[in-house]
């Protein structure tokens, strides 16, 4: 007997977008996960994809990651438990390379990830004192005496 | 329709320049509340290698992004002394007030319906007067979101007002829910309505809260028990509401507090409802039962209204079907004297007024139950007592039965 013709169709190929970093690296990704971006879903919308997309503000490295994420997003039937868990291993990284990630979230326009990155960054400012919160991020510029003494005054319940 | 206007924008389509960009500086417009749009940096970002300050290197959305996570009003006043820049972005973005429409998302939900509107007081002539206002917006916002967030359990209630109807008056007035308990002295004290054939008959008890402004987290009720009929029966009612409002007349006048006891037929024209609870049921027991909101509720106007819907309990003299409430709590936290609105329209628009001064004045409970500055005791303690009492002799009752 011989086989039917719609068994033996080959599955449809991917369709495949290409993102260029800042410095030259290029990366593929699926449509479907590069949907995620509302950036690049408009530049699919129109017609702009068919050839690399220079993306100048993204270097290699976080662009890898950006491309990761949006990956693992877009794969199907992966519980919300076990996708958090990966989320958290996503961000345990430097708070600089979090910065990185909202940026590029920021300028891809990728939710998930602009909430995740900055939903970290907010939880290392919560409960610690302004000393602490200079210390961790490099912060150099001073309020003059008279600020100071206003600011204080105006906060010191927070301090209790 | 976007209030943010562009003052400056030096890194817009600038290639990865080797020095840090510039700070994207917006303008927003005093009356926005939140602004809508996002400010995207398009071309060289610098990878933040050294990190530093973000709140100077990243556009305004991101950094709003990042502060709103913030959930503690405490977070935001440290944030605040961080420094000079982090300061101005809290106070210039408004993120006190953001804040505060975040832990009570009913007060920004109804600015759309009915336009509730809390609007800063004005400030006086000044040189920088955008700043200043930002500035005075921000200590208000601040000192209301750690108003909201500090929890305090009062009993709010001042006076009741109203009642849909009075079995006998002044013996089973509405007056009597005030009392603790269900006995006075060796009397019985309680509230009925008059009888109905009908069990699906709703009865309701209009009260007035102690401020104008109230955060309400749960109410108290417990109906009342008949010891001089047999069998001791338990007037309750099938299931509760509660609305809370505000009066559409500016001033509460002779008129609107009416105990008669002829029942208020007027109520509808007399309030504006903002907001509406879900139907909770009611146990047949003689005890304060406790009914705990979804979600803290902010009372803009002071008046709530206990919605008694449909009844359980026929008297075996007449057949006909009676609710009776022996007492009625509800507990939250006012915010007065620090805060108070005016009511401005019938929409429900109102001004809010910060009196830093009255909130302070010796010997009177502050915001956060501080008397001269030393903790009081707040009477949570106390309601729970009665709580336990009520609990303790519902057993004893029910034992007696």
């Amino acid at each position: 007997m011989s086989s039917s013709s719609s068994s033996s169709l080959p599955p449809c190929p991917k369709k495949m977008i290409t993102l260029k970093s800042s410095d030259g690296e290029t990366f593929q990704i699926e449509e479907t996960a590069a949907l995620q971006s509302k950036t690049l879903e408009n530049m699919i919308d129109e017609n702009c994809a068919s050839t690399p997309i220079p993306l100048r503000s993204i270097n290699g490295k976080i662009l890898a990651k950006v491309v990761e994420f949006c990956n693992k997003h877009a794969e199907v039937g992966v519980d919300a438990e076990s996708l958090h868990a990966w989320d958290a291993e996503f961000v345990n990284v430097e708070y600089t390379t979090l910065f990185d990630y909202i940026l590029a979230a920021n300028f891809l326009e990728i939710p998930t990830l602009l909430d995740l990155a900055s939903g970290v960054v907010g939880d290392m400012i919560k409960g610690k004192t302004p000393d602490e919160i200079r210390k961790m991020f490099n912060i150099n510029d001073a309020f003059s005496p008279e600020e100071e003494e206003e600011v204080r005054r105006a906060n010191q319940w927070a301090f209790e | 329709m976007h209030h943010l206007r562009l003052l400056h924008q030096p890194h817009l389509r600038v290639q990865c320049s080797p020095s840090p960009p510039q700070p994207l500086l917006l303008e927003l417009e005093p009356n926005s509340m939140v602004a809508t749009g996002r400010t995207r940096a398009c071309g060289g970002n610098p990878a933040m290698a050294d990190g530093g300050d973000f709140v100077q290197r990243l556009v305004r959305d991101t950094t709003l992004d990042i502060f709103e996570h913030l959930d503690d009003p405490s977070d935001l006043a440290r944030v605040c002394a961080v420094s000079p820049t982090w300061r101005q972005f809290v106070i210039e973005n408004g993120l006190c007030k953001k804040l505060c429409f975040r832990l009570f998302p009913e007060v920004s939900s109804v600015t759309h319906v009915v336009k509730v509107k809390i609007e800063p007081i004005k400030v006086s002539s000044c040189t920088n007067l955008e700043w200043e206002q930002h500035k005075r917006n921000h200590k208000v916002y601040a000192f209301l979101a750690r108003g909201l967030t500090s929890a305090i359990g009062k009993n709010c209630i001042a006076e009741a007002i109203s009642a849909s109807s009075t079995h006998r008056y002044t013996a089973e007035r509405v007056l009597n829910t005030l009392e603790p308990g269900d006995r006075v002295g060796d009397r019985a004290s309680y509230w009925s309505s008059k009888g109905e054939s009908d069990p699906k008959v709703s009865e309701s008890l209009v009260y007035k809260l102690n401020a104008k402004l109230c955060i309400v987290t749960e109410i108290h009720i417990q109906p009342s028990q008949a010891d001089f009929h047999d069998g001791y029966p338990i007037y309750s009612a099938k299931a509760v509401r509660f609305r809370m409002g505000h009066l559409k007349t500016r001033k509460m006048d002779k008129g609107t507090v009416d105990d008669s006891g002829d029942g208020d037929e007027s109520v509808e024209n007399k309030y504006v409802w903002t907001y509406t609870s879900p139907e909770f049921p009611m146990a047949q027991e003689n005890c304060l039962q406790q009914f705990k909101l979804p979600q803290p509720v902010l009372s803009i106007g002071g008046i709530l209204q206990v919605d008694l819907l449909g009844r359980v309990q026929r008297c075996e003299k007449d057949r006909l079907y009676y609710i009776c409430v022996a007492h009625v709590q509800v507990l939250g936290r006012p915010l007065s004297p620090a805060f108070d609105v005016d009511i401005i329209d019938l929409f429900g628009r109102c001004r809010l007024k910060h009196c830093p001064r009255r909130a302070t004045k010796r010997g009177a409970p502050d915001l956060y139950g501080n008397i001269d500055g030393k903790r009081c005791k707040d009477d949570a303690a106390r309601i729970e007592d009665q709580l336990s009492q009520s609990r303790r002799s519902a057993r004893i009752q029910a034992r007696r039965n």
